[in-house]
């Protein structure tokens, strides 16, 4: 039977519930002595103190305290068990075979043997006919019941949070636009200029004086461009299109692939190296360790998005100017100047796990000491290292839409939101004038980044309920 | 504490030696004809680099020679110059790169200067009211908002700020520092620097007065729950006393230790913002001297970036050391 916990109870029937604990500890609850069941009852009271009310407990205890004290009247035992089994069988999760085994089992004690020879036979029958208990299991038989495993508490406390749920629809409703948008949007590439002639008329005035007399002169020109430019929405373009005449919602599905995809990319990086610096700096401390921190403070001390101008000089020099692999080189570079605040969240929670008894243990078993590291100090962190990364891609969502915009990373005619954000800096007319060209790829780096940081929130608060409170 | 400083001080230079390095490491990466078409470019463009000052560029750094010798050369060569504190001459303003950067700094440190003080004043009081209604409207309300401009990009919500109150309604200026051929003096170019720091200000505050609210949140949160505060409850002092003397004081000490690290980043500039509004503050200045590919400045500039950074950690910690008497320097 595996270990459960259990969270919300309802009122009625709490007694059952209180044995199907006890059963999940000690494998037989009824054969318990008094004193172990005192010992889970001081358990439960520390344990569940926040499910059950404190009378709740008490009175529960002592029902069980009085059953046990009948039970031990050794004649009454056995029927007492049998009965017990029988009606408990449900909130002990036994399946009906396993009880009626274990029924047969008590009854046994007053039958002959060739009674019970016949009845184990039709049990073992029964048993083979009906499904494997096992699958049975996983499902609480008692309505009362509710089993849940450390994952599912997280997931319902995640859950609980409104922020956390507003998070993730904005990020899996930005997933669903920039992946599978351009599926059902077929109208448009990422850079497909809507090549359909549009009239342009243009007035000018000016005014010149012969002889005092001022003369106005009004000029109209006709023009045909040869790209439908600055469209306003329409049908066609539901967000309009840009200055060289790309449509602007397409823009926005394939640039927000590439902005999705390079953070991702960027943070499992950062999180790789972390890790392995950081887990190898807080096991082995000492000369390591110190060496490694004295490396982090250099790298903290690298100012980012200079350091990242520099870097793109060295890569238009080696011939990456126009190269759509250009942001995937920034972000690496940015990757490896930006793993030491994980580091130091990994090494610092190594330091401490390192002193647990679980630690001296797998000493004493003699693991490598990779092994240690990797199987049992890792997984210890992963609920910090979770929520980090979650938090960490908003910020690199916000460094590669600032790259894009400083014109350093993803280059027109490629597409990224701060690429489609970069032409307002040069030219005031589309600042003023045409907010759809530009307004929307902002506020999809806003929801991308507030949704990263909302769900990082929301997981915090699941994972580490403690840290709240 | 003096042994402590020193270690501290010795450790700084070793960190910035480290920097140094890999800033040395990056600019040897670039070839030099890249280097040489880049000058070549900005004569066309207008400028005059003398032919001196690229030769004195090529000697300090060791361009040209691939050797290991010669790259450990140059590098020590380079160190030597910045410890004379001479980081070679701009080619964009024919400067030393040190002049123009002294000359630049006033206007981004007077803007991040007050943009810090309101920062802290609205921050403060905002954490305070948070932590002391948790989980109320409020709570959750400061909480989101706070989060929405930490979500902002300066560049998006800047241009935006442009757009709405300088282009649409017409209230401020949008771009630079005073009007174009303005001749305003004393008390009328006063108010016109006001009028173009509004935007820049108000910019910055908002995207950085998350972090700050948030570190004050936690923190009350952390003394609202310690033993003297129950202690100050059960003897009958009035809540805002409890909060306002015994928990918010405590929650002063990370608070002055954070301003002592902001201290130094304060003349570091705020590159896109000043790009946004067009201030004539060193963040900009670096901005377009990397973009035109001036590369003395952009040594100087990071090299003054993590001087800078070193400095402010620096500060923090001796400041966390005096201010809270239960820290034991080591």
């Amino acid at each position: 039977m595996k270990k459960r916990v259990l969270l919300s109870l309802r009122p009625t029937d709490k007694k059952g519930i209180f044995k199907a604990y006890i059963a999940g500890k000690n494998e037989k609850a009824d054969d318990m002595d008094l004193y172990e069941v005192f010992d889970i009852i001081e358990d439960i009271k520390s344990d569940k103190a926040q499910v059950l009310d404190q009378t709740d407990i008490d009175r529960i205890a002592d029902d069980i305290i009085a059953d046990k004290r009948d039970a031990i009247d050794p004649e009454a035992e056995s029927s007492q068990m049998a009965e017990d089994i029988k009606a408990d069988k449900q909130a002990n999760a036994f399946s009906e075979a396993e009880a009626e085994v274990l029924g047969a089992y008590i009854d046994s004690c007053e039958k002959d043997d060739a009674e019970i020879i016949e009845e184990a036979n039709e049990i073992a029958d029964k048993m083979n006919e009906s499904d494997p208990p096992a699958v049975e299991d996983d499902e609480p038989h008692d309505k009362n019941v509710k089993l849940m495993s450390p994952t599912m508490m997280v997931v319902r406390r995640f859950f609980r949070s409104k922020l956390s749920i507003i998070g993730l629809i904005m990020v899996i409703g930005l997933f669903l636009f920039s992946f599978v948008g351009p599926l059902f949007y077929t109208q448009w590439g990422m850079s497909e200029p809507d090549s359909s002639p549009v009239t342009e008329y243009a007035e000018s005035t000016f005014t010149f004086v012969v002889n005092g007399q001022t003369y106005e002169v009004r000029q109209s020109t006709e023009s045909q461009s040869f790209y439908n430019t600055l469209a306003p929405a329409s049908p066609s373009h539901p967000l309009g299109t840009d200055i060289e005449g790309y449509d602007v919602l397409a823009r926005l599905m394939y640039g927000g692939r590439v902005s999705l995809i390079v953070s991702f990319l960027a943070v499992f990086l950062i999180t790789i190296l972390g890790v392995i610096i950081g887990g190898i700096a807080g096991y082995f401390g000492g000369w390591v360790d110190n060496v490694i921190m004295r490396l982090c403070d250099i790298l903290m001390c690298l100012p980012g998005i200079p350091i990242l101008l520099i870097v793109g000089f060295i890569l238009d020099s080696q011939g990456f100017a126009e190269s759509e692999s250009r942001i995937y080189l920034l972000m690496t570079i940015l990757s490896l100047i930006s793993w030491p605040g994980t580091a130091r969240l990994v090494r610092g929670q190594i330091l401490s796990l390192r002193e647990q008894e679980y630690m001296v243990a797998a000493e004493a078993m003699g693991y490598s000491a990779g092994r240690k590291i990797f199987k049992h100090l890792i997984p210890n962190v992963m609920p910090q290292l979770i929520v980090q990364m979650s938090l960490s891609l908003g910020s690199m969502i916000l460094y590669e839409a600032t790259l894009s915009y400083l014109n350093l990373g993803v280059r027109p005619p490629n597409s990224a939101w701060g690429t489609m954000i970069n032409i307002i800096s040069s030219n005031t007319d589309v600042l003023k004038h045409y907010p759809l060209v530009w307004v929307p790829a902002g506020i999809c780096i806003v929801i991308a980044v507030l949704g990263f940081n909302f769900v990082g929130d929301g997981l915090r608060d699941a994972l580490d309920p403690k840290a709240r409170r | 504490m003096a042994k402590y400083i020193l270690k501290r001080l010795a450790l700084s230079v070793l960190i910035l030696l480290g920097v140094s390095l890999i800033i040395y490491v990056l600019i040897r990466l670039m070839p030099v004809d890249f280097i040489e078409n880049k000058i070549n470019q900005m004569n066309q463009g207008g400028a005059t680099i003398p032919q001196e000052t690229v030769d004195a560029l090529y000697a300090t750094y060791g361009i040209g020679d691939d050797s290991f010798l010669g790259i450990i050369q140059g590098y020590l060569n380079w160190l030597l110059n910045i410890c004379k504190f001479d980081f070679g001459t701009s080619f964009k303003y024919g400067l030393p790169v040190t002049q123009v950067i002294a000359s630049k700094m006033g206007v981004s440190f007077a803007v991040a200067l007050i943009a810090t003080v309101f920062e802290f004043m609205i921050a403060i009081p905002l954490g305070i009211t948070a932590a002391t209604h948790q989980y109320s409207f409020r709570d959750y309300l400061t909480t989101f908002l706070v989060m929405v401009g930490i979500s902002l990009p300066s560049f998006f919500f800047g241009q935006m700020l442009k757009n709405i109150f300088a282009y649409n309604l017409g209230w401020l200026p949008p771009t630079g520092m005073v009007e174009a051929g303005s001749s305003s003096v004393g008390f009328a170019l006063l108010i016109e620097y006001v009028q173009h720091m509004i935007l820049p200000i108000l910019t910055i505050v908002i995207l950085s007065i998350g972090p700050r609210m948030r570190m004050t949140r936690t923190n009350m949160l952390e003394v609202m729950n310690s033993d003297y505060i129950r202690t100050a409850r059960a003897k009958g002092l009035k809540e805002s006393k409890v909060i306002n003397k015994h928990a918010f004081r405590n929650t002063l000490i990370p608070l002055v230790t954070t301003m002592a690290g902001l201290l130094p980043s304060l003349f570091s500039g705020a590159i896109i913002t000043e790009q946004v509004f067009g201030l004539d503050g060193i963040g900009n200045v670096a901005l377009a001297a990397m973009n035109e590919g001036d590369i003395p400045f952009i040594m100087g500039y990071n090299m003054f970036l993590a001087l800078l950074s070193v400095i402010g950690v620096l500060l923090s910690d001796l400041m966390y050391a005096i201010v809270d008497p239960r820290v034991k320097l080591e």
